[in-house]
């Protein structure tokens, strides 16, 4: 490493001396020790500016510039105020000139004649003093580094789940519309099926034919409907308000009930009179996310066995506790711990894209200061025994 | 007025049909249509009591839909098969689940919704399967 050290005198003989004798010291690192001479006081500051120093060692009576002026430059300004700096003085020996440099911002206050045995170290300690400095500069520019790569990383991971976890909603709920359309499309069809053949049968009757158009419109008014309901669930509206828990279930249910009726879902519902106080689109996409995991269980359940969810809400001390059981059999305890784990799923690929449960987590956690868990139940429902999933919601219940 | 439907309907008519729908607005409305064809439509909404009529009177055609409460469309035609392995069956259906089980188990098998191209289809199909 490149040292620099700074010697200042007006006298030529005095600076070629002391450069010499500091030279001649024998460190014991191998630093490549360079020692720069100026005459007067004006030289050193600009030689201060320009280079970086280890150590200024600096005479104090020159004509124009005094010792004790350059030092106060010297700690003014910020790229040369950590600069150690050692008065060397053969005139001002006395106390209060020794206070006076010190108070200045000197590590020291020498006399000439020059003792060696008392400069060397004193030139050693700083030199040590410099380099241990630098290392330490170095180690935290690499850590500022690392720390910044690690964060810029790690926006980048959260950025990507915030995408996944929207395009999962987006995809469940487009899945969703096309359950909920199925039906009524089937039904306009069919009416639509019925006026063709009166037409190819030669029976058109104009009451019979307005009959017709007027149930493809009643069918219209139920695919606008579904439309409504989930633009009204992806409105970017994140404004809490006070709904009624039950109220808000029940709209979730609406959501899925092509999906439910399709596959023999069942479900159980039994929800206390509890007002909650949040954004309650973010309540329904928790549900929703519930509401998707047991019917991907449940459907792989023989066709014969019942498919049950329930659904139970009620106030415990100052919390609501939601609570979300299926029949499916439960979760394996070997993967329990995981499946709130982002990208973490039993799914086939083109089934699940583990999002699911980990967007259900986040949401009660971050933006309902709550908890969600898991665990596996037996019970009873109608004389018959089940096991399942029982996913368990607990949210601290706000004032407004 | 069209020739070709008008000699189909000719052909099919005498047929008994039995159909199973649970959602009340498909069922009224296919009923309807198939009214024009078949002078005896029989509709019932769910596996148990369509499998009750079929018991009790011959039918040559089965409609049936999947997904229904009490007992399925699958369940149904089980039986229906056993009972008279003869019995023409179309399912319609808007259910994925258990495809194969069910292109398996019925003669015709078509997802909702079914344009009246397939119903035409469907009526042809019954006139080579009888000999109409």
């Amino acid at each position: 490493m490149e040292i620099n050290i700074l010697i200042v005198d007006d006298n030529y003989d005095n600076l070629k001396t002391l450069g010499f004798l500091i030279e001649s010291i024998k460190f014991e690192k191998e630093n490549n020790i360079n020692v720069i001479k100026a005459d007067n006081g004006q030289t050193a500051l600009d030689i201060a500016i320009k280079k970086e120093l280890a150590l200024i060692i600096l005479d104090i009576q020159m004509p124009q510039m005094n010792g004790f002026e350059v030092a106060t430059y010297l700690q003014k300004t910020s790229k040369t105020k950590n600069i150690p700096i050692i008065f060397l003085t053969a005139a001002f020996k006395s106390q209060k000139m020794r206070d006076r440099g010190l108070h200045i911002g000197a590590v020291d206050y020498l006399f000439k004649p020059i003792d060696m045995t008392i400069l060397t170290p004193k030139i050693k300690h700083y030199i040590d003093f410099f380099v241990i400095t630098h290392e330490l500069i170095d180690i935290n520019k690499q850590l500022e580094l690392k720390v910044k790569k690690a964060i810029e990383e790690n926006s980048l991971i959260e950025t990507r789940l915030h995408q996944s976890e929207k395009l999962a909603a987006m995809g469940e709920m487009i899945g969703n519309i096309a359950h909920q359309w199925r039906q009524p499309i089937a039904i306009i069809s069919m009416w639509a099926n019925n006026i063709i053949a009166d037409v190819d049968i030669d029976e058109v009757d104009n009451k019979t034919l307005k009959n017709y158009a007027q149930k493809i419109n009643e069918q219209t008014k139920h695919l606008s409907q579904t439309i409504d309901d989930f633009r009204n669930f992806f409105s970017p509206n994140k404004e809490s308000i006070t709904f009624i828990l039950e109220n808000s279930i029940d709209k979730t249910i609406n959501l899925l009930s092509a999906s439910f009726q399709t596959h023999n879902i069942k479900i159980i519902k039994d929800i206390k009179y509890i007002e909650i106080f949040a954004v309650e689109n973010e309540l329904t996409q928790v549900v929703l996310n519930l509401f998707k995991n047991s019917k991907d269980i449940l459907i792989t359940l023989p066709r014969e066995e019942k498919k049950l969810i329930f659904i139970n809400g009620y106030q415990e001390n100052n919390n609501v506790i939601l609570e979300i059981i299926d029949n499916g059999g439960g979760v394996d305890n070997k993967i329990i711990d995981k499946i709130f784990e982002p990208y973490f799923t039993t799914k086939d690929k083109s089934q699940g894209t583990g999002i699911g449960l980990y967007m259900a987590q986040s949401i009660i956690v971050r933006d309902f200061s709550g908890t969600l868990f898991i665990e596996n139940v037996d019970y009873i429902y109608e004389d018959k025994n089940y096991s399942g999933a029982k996913f368990i919601i607990k949210i601290p219940l706000k004032n407004k | 007025m069209n020739p070709e439907i008008r000699n189909l309907k000719e052909k099919v008519k005498n047929l008994n049909i039995l159909y199973c729908e649970d959602e009340e607005e498909m069922r009224m409305g296919t009923e309807l249509f198939l009214n024009k064809f078949f002078m005896s439509v029989d509709a019932v909404s769910n596996g148990k009591d369509g499998l009750e009529k079929f018991k009790k009177k011959k039918y040559q055609v089965v409609f049936t839909d999947i997904m229904m409460p009490i007992m399925d469309g699958l369940e149904m035609l089980a039986k229906i098969k056993t009972l008279d392995s003869e019995t023409f069956t179309v399912t319609l259906t808007a259910s994925e689940v258990d495809e194969n089980k069910i292109i398996a188990a019925s003669n015709l098998y078509f997802r909702k919704p079914i344009t009246y191209d397939n119903m035409i289809t469907v009526m042809k199909e019954i006139v080579d399967e009888f000999n109409l």
